[in-house]
């Protein structure tokens, strides 16, 4: 059995070529020959976390009013003539960062990279058009509201985040959506939407003379920007004392998460906390399913997640079930497996499936040049270095059993816990 | 750092993304962009970009690129397998593919499953390990391995990173030579194969893809006849193992393997690999006459839950290896296959056309989606661009687009590993060789104006197609008659096929004459029209017998039934109590605390269920309109029976009626259910309040069974308070 397997690939030192123009802009390029493609991916510093308290939703809204009309662009023109060259396009909200892609034939990467820099700057905050995206974000927001345990995450994320914007969700809420007018839009595109506050990423079958040229062409006339503020700086989590424990209001099946603070992304625990996540709650053969699905028969899911953000995150153990005597048998079980891991060493069989399975959904991830440009923006923006992930693959396989007890152990605390019960019988 | 993951999982319980992507395709919108009013931020009214010359607009196509792929190795294993190895040391990864010239068009008649079945079936189990234990290896290593049939092969993929090479060349030959066909997984398969049927019957859009291939096709060809639960049951595991000793054989298969492997090292791993496989030669494949079209075929089934009307359309297309494939394929994106198609211009709804792509000879099908009053002005519509197409051809500004959306298209879709495979295999599979892989996006590029003219003309046929329009029939009828339009109207759940469907009624006023006649016979037997008419409430109670597959439950049957349209069973099954409801027009089901509304389609196989119920269904040939036709006798088990078939008025339901000759009872009772048939059957036969009731009653259907054996009836006891009501 591999233990720890070092990669023999020319990917472990691909030559990341890294620039800043003058307005503060990123540039990471990695030349990727394979295919004549290439994708240019724009990484916004800007997520849930910098919305103001009472217009939750601000950061979701963008990723979607985006391709909705620039001055040079009509409404989802940018979308069409990318999809015309037989390209593809993306955008995502996270609690950290927003991001927009295309994938493009090479010979497009002039056009990729204008209007990204076009639309940086030039968007069209219009009436109509904020009210057609707030219906649609609404409507995404609705598929929270419908699913039970999304919903109980949502409850979860505020119990368990007293002060950080941490907790709530970049979804949205219906409630801040309809107080969201234009200005208080532009305002926050002002804020964020500016080359020193986001990455350039380009991938693919382009030079690096090409890239710096285009970046050059389109983004260097952009304004700088005064730098933006960080609300969250100021709203650190306060340190947790002792175990919270909350019954909330029913939900159509019953849900208990158990929620432990864990550090940023920039700590080396936190990849010992994803292999951890996959050991309690990975799939259908792993630990959580096993307890209360199989053994304990008393619900009829289990899982786990390590959310892992830039400011501290939050690893929680799930549970769903249907009796309502269930509940505290559950959340026991949940606390009981986390906290076995402190006590108990893993088996190595069962690590080393564990990072496995992480490194090798890892090493898929970095087949396409979209994987490998996310990669790059994630690690520029959460961690401030675009090649950390490079040594991702690794960092998985080299964690031991002795790290997941000592992890385990730091942070699977009684002091450190938040449990919420969300007992069944709820309307939808 | 990895984003965040566990999200699959929780979608399983009902889970959604804390933030979800927006837009993951490229599909552009149908819909023309509507012009903004009176913008708040701007000077001007209208439309702010209506007029400019400053507008950023795409540069003209530029030349496609060949896709730099890395030399093909050719090699062919000791058994006669061929293998083709791309070593990319850039790709962190391994896929191997590979392919056995097995598909739809290899099945027989009357098992036409046999293909996808065998395939599942594959990872089931092989004399050195079992499913579990395969299943196990790959999840250790994080790799997958998958078999799934399509209309000419059988597909074997197993995907890994490159330092777990070894699973796959280990798993991937065991289970393509030697997989056992394990007995308990042969049930198991075909519950899931009937369950993704009966979807496919539900679902209107694939629905309409299961009528256009039958009725372009037809009965003559393989790929005319319809797949059915039937078909799926009657699957043996002989069977399975027949058809893989005939065709799983390395003369008939290619391996495609692509990533950061060594050529000879994996050349010397595969031929050991793969001794175990005994080598042979496949049977040739049948050859099947082309269908011939004349005109426009047209057949409407009628699903009268379809808020829209699905259309469906198709002709014949051409094989991969025709000279004028490139230049089909570029007219069929000027016309619906492309980023800026005239079809998605012209329909508001997502309107797509394809042509297929096969060693043989496919076919050319679009299909759109409309309101039921629509849906023949669309059709009009969708044919009449598809004659003008074929009439003066594409323009040379459509051709450069769709060259340029096409090349595109291909490259950034031919990035994985297991992109890459799967076309080496494609290519390998039709006779094309690898140099169509690299040259593709050139070779588009390279075809001329009049050849695509010439292609639409020659291969888009607008005058003979085969036409499905699954809808509100009645809606959609109303414009077919009305434009002058022959078709063949069928109900969504009779059988595809027009061969297996019961003749249409009414034939034979004689028949009529007898059908009535033995109708009221039995009607007297079984106590009478006014006593059954009396009947306000049934309570019934007793034991029930669940088949499902290989799982067998039994438990108890508590059935409360106020005729016409009011229905509770509750089955109590282990420590579960599960309770079907119809009320009218509610249809609810409990288990447990869980109360959820009946899926619409299961909702109206219930109320049906009320039509053609087994105590009331001899009042039916009483209501105004009812067709009645004597069916002949039929024999079960040795004895005969006298059947009656009885339709609705309006065409919504039907039932076949077996009757006793000696006690005229109901024995029997079959109805069309999902593309197949249901059976019913009645005995034990005792009197209630002057009425014969069956106190043994069976039903089956695919490969589920469900008995019951009545301990206790009453007869307008009065129904409990509340039955009916849905639980809050």
């Amino acid at each position: 059995v591999n233990l720890v397997l070092a990669l023999a690939l020319a990917l472990s030192a691909p030559d990341i070529k890294e620039w800043r123009l003058d307005n503060g802009l990123d540039v990471v390029y990695l030349g990727v020959h394979r295919t004549p493609i290439v994708t240019v991916q724009v990484w916004y510093h800007v997520g849930s976390k910098d919305e103001p308290r009472t217009l939750r939703g601000s950061a979701h809204m963008f990723e979607h009013m985006m391709f909705r009309g620039t001055s040079f662009v009509p409404p989802q023109a940018h979308a069409q003539m990318v999809a015309r060259v037989g390209g593809r396009f993306d955008a995502q909200t996270r609690e950290d960062t927003t991001f927009y892609a295309q994938t493009v034939p090479r010979q497009y990467l002039d056009l990729a990279v204008h209007l990204e820099a076009d639309r940086m700057r030039n968007l069209l905050i219009r009436k109509e058009m904020v009210d057609a995206v707030r219906d649609l974000v609404k409507e995404e927001r609705r598929g929270v509201e419908g699913s039970p345990i999304a919903r109980a995450l949502d409850r979860f994320r505020q119990l368990a985040f007293t002060r950080h914007p941490y907790g709530w969700l970049p979804s949205g809420y219906a409630e801040d959506l309809d107080r969201l007018r234009p200005s208080d839009l532009k305002r926050f595109y002002d804020t964020y939407y500016r080359p020193g506050n986001a990455t350039l990423v380009v991938v693919g079958d382009v030079g690096e003379d090409e890239v710096r040229a285009a970046a050059q062409r389109w983004f260097g006339p952009l304004e700088r920007g005064p730098e933006p503020p960080r609300p969250s700086a100021s709203a650190a989590e306060p340190k947790q004392a002792k175990e919270r424990k909350e019954v909330v209001a029913p939900s159509p099946v019953g849900v208990v998460i158990c929620g432990w603070h864990t550090p940023p992304a920039r700590s080396e625990d936190v990849y010992v906390l994803q292999v951890i996540a996959n050991i309690l709650g990975g799939g259908g053969s792993q630990r959580l399913h096993q307890r209360i699905v199989r053994r304990d028969r008393i619900g009829m899911f289990g899982g786990a997640e390590a959310l892992i953000f830039e400011d501290p995150g939050l690893f929680f153990a799930i549970g769903a079930y249907e009796s309502p005597e269930a509940g505290e048998k559950v959340a026991q079980a949940l606390e009981e497996e986390a906290e076995r891991l402190a006590r108990e060493p893993v088996g190595e069989v069962e690590l080393a499936r564990a990072r496995n399975q992480l490194a090798a959904q890892f090493d898929s991830g970095l087949q396409t040049v979209e994987g490998l440009a996310a990669q790059m923006g994630n690690s520029a923006l959460l961690v401030g270095d675009p090649r950390q992930w490079l040594t991702d693959a690794d960092r998985y396989r080299a964690v031991t059993d002795k790290d997941v007890m000592r992890v385990a152990k730091q942070y699977f605390v009684p002091e450190n816990l938040t449990v919420m019960i969300a007992p069944p019988g709820g309307g939808k | 750092v990895r984003a965040t993951g566990l999200l699959l999982a929780l979608v399983a319980c009902g889970g959604v993304d804390r933030s979800r992507p927006t837009v993951v395709t490229a599909a552009p919108s149908s819909q023309p962009a509507s012009a903004p009013a009176a913008p708040e931020d701007l000077p001007t009214k209208g439309d702010p970009w209506k007029g400019r010359a400053d507008l950023i607009v795409p540069p003209p196509p530029a030349k496609p690129a060949p896709v730099a792929l890395p030399p093909v190795v050719r090699f062919t294993l000791p058994d006669g397998l061929r293998v083709l190895v791309v070593a990319s040391h850039d790709l962190p990864v391994v896929t191997m593919h590979l392919a056995v010239g097995a598909g739809g068009l290899d099945e027989p008649k009357g098992k036409r499953s046999l293909s996808d079945f065998a395939a599942a079936m594959l990872t089931q189990g092989t004399p050195r390990h079992s499913s579990d234990e395969i299943a196990d290896t790959m999840s250790f290593v994080g790799g997958s391995l998958f078999a799934q049939a399509d209309l000419e092969s059988t597909h074997v993929v197993c995907q890994v990173v490159a330092t777990e090479v070894g699973a796959c060349t280990a798993l991937l030959p065991e289970v393509v030579a030697t997989p056992t066909f394990p007995k308990p997984a042969v049930k198991a398969v075909a519950d899931e194969l009937l369950a993704a049927l009966k979807r496919q019957r539900e679902n209107g859009a694939s629905l309409a893809g299961v009528h256009l291939l039958n009725l372009l096709w037809g009965e003559g060809n393989v790929r005319g006849w319809p797949h059915t639960a039937e078909q799926v049951a009657a699957v043996t595991r002989e069977d399975l193992v027949a058809w893989h000793r005939q065709r799983f054989v390395p003369a008939n298969a290619v391996l495609a393997v692509v990533g950061d492997v060594d050529p000879d090292r994996l050349r010397a791993e595969l031929g050991r690999a793969f001794a175990v496989w005994r080598a042979g030669a496949a049977p040739a494949r049948k050859g099947y006459p082309e269908p011939k079209l004349r005109g426009l075929s047209i057949r409407l089934v009628d699903k009268p839950d379809q808020a829209q009307a699905q259309i469906a359309v198709g002709g014949l297309g051409i094989a991969h290896r025709d000279p004028d494939y490139r230049a089909a394929l570029l007219a069929n994106a000027v016309l619906g296959g492309g980023g800026s198609s005239r079809l998605a211009g012209l329909l508001r709804a997502r309107t797509t056309s394809e042509l297929e792509r096969w060693k043989a000879r496919g076919m050319f099908h679009a299909e759109t989606a409309t309101g039921n009053g629509e849906a023949v002005a669309t059709l009009r519509i969708l044919l009449g661009e598809i004659a003008r197409l074929r009439q003066s051809g594409p323009t040379a500004d459509e051709l450069a687009a769709a060259k340029s959306y096409l090349a595109g298209r291909y490259v950034i879709d031919l990035q994985t590993a297991a992109d890459v495979a799967g076309a080496l295999v494609v290519a390998e599979l039709h006779g094309l060789g690898d140099g169509y892989v690299r040259d593709f996006p050139v070779a588009l590029d390279g075809v001329p104006l009049d050849d695509a003219k010439a292609a639409a003309r020659k291969h888009l046929d607008a005058d003979n197609l085969a036409v499905v329009i699954v809808g509100k029939a009645d809606e959609v009828a109303a414009g077919l008659d009305g434009a002058g339009l022959t078709y063949a109207r069928v109900g969504w759940q009779e059988p595809v096929s027009p061969r297996a469907r019961p003749p249409r009624l009414p034939v034979d006023e004689t028949k009529t004459a007898v059908g009535r006649k033995l109708l009221d016979e039995a009607l007297a037997a079984k106590g009478g029209a006014d006593r059954l008419r009396a009947v306000k409430d049934l309570h019934a109670v007793g034991k029930v017998r669940l088949q499902l597959g290989d799982r067998e439950v039994t438990g108890a049957w508590d059935l409360i039934a106020a005729p016409p349209d009011r229905r509770r069973v509750a089955m109590k099954l282990g420590g579960q109590t599960l309770v079907l409801t119809v009320a009218g027009d509610a249809a609810w089901q409990q288990s447990g605390a869980q109360v959820q509304d009946m899926p619409e389609e299961i909702a109206r196989q219930e109320r049906a269920a009320l039509w053609h119920d087994h105590d009331f269904v001899l009042l039916r040939h009483l209501d105004s309109g009812t067709i009645v036709q004597a069916a002949g006798t039929e024999t079960v088990e040795g004895k005969g029976y006298a059947t009656v078939l009885v339709r609705a008025a309006d065409g919504s339901n039907q039932v076949k009626i077996f009757l006793d000759p000696e006690t005229h009872f109901i024995s029997r009772l079959t109805y069309p259910q999902y593309g197949g048939t249901a059976v019913e059957d009645y005995a034990d036969y005792r009197k209630v309040g002057g009425i014969w009731f069956p106190y043994r009653q069976r039903a089956a259907g695919g490969t589920q069974t469900i008995e019951v054996t009545l301990g206790d009836l009453q007869v307008n006891a009065g129904v409990p308070p509340g039955s009916f009501d849905k639980p809050k």
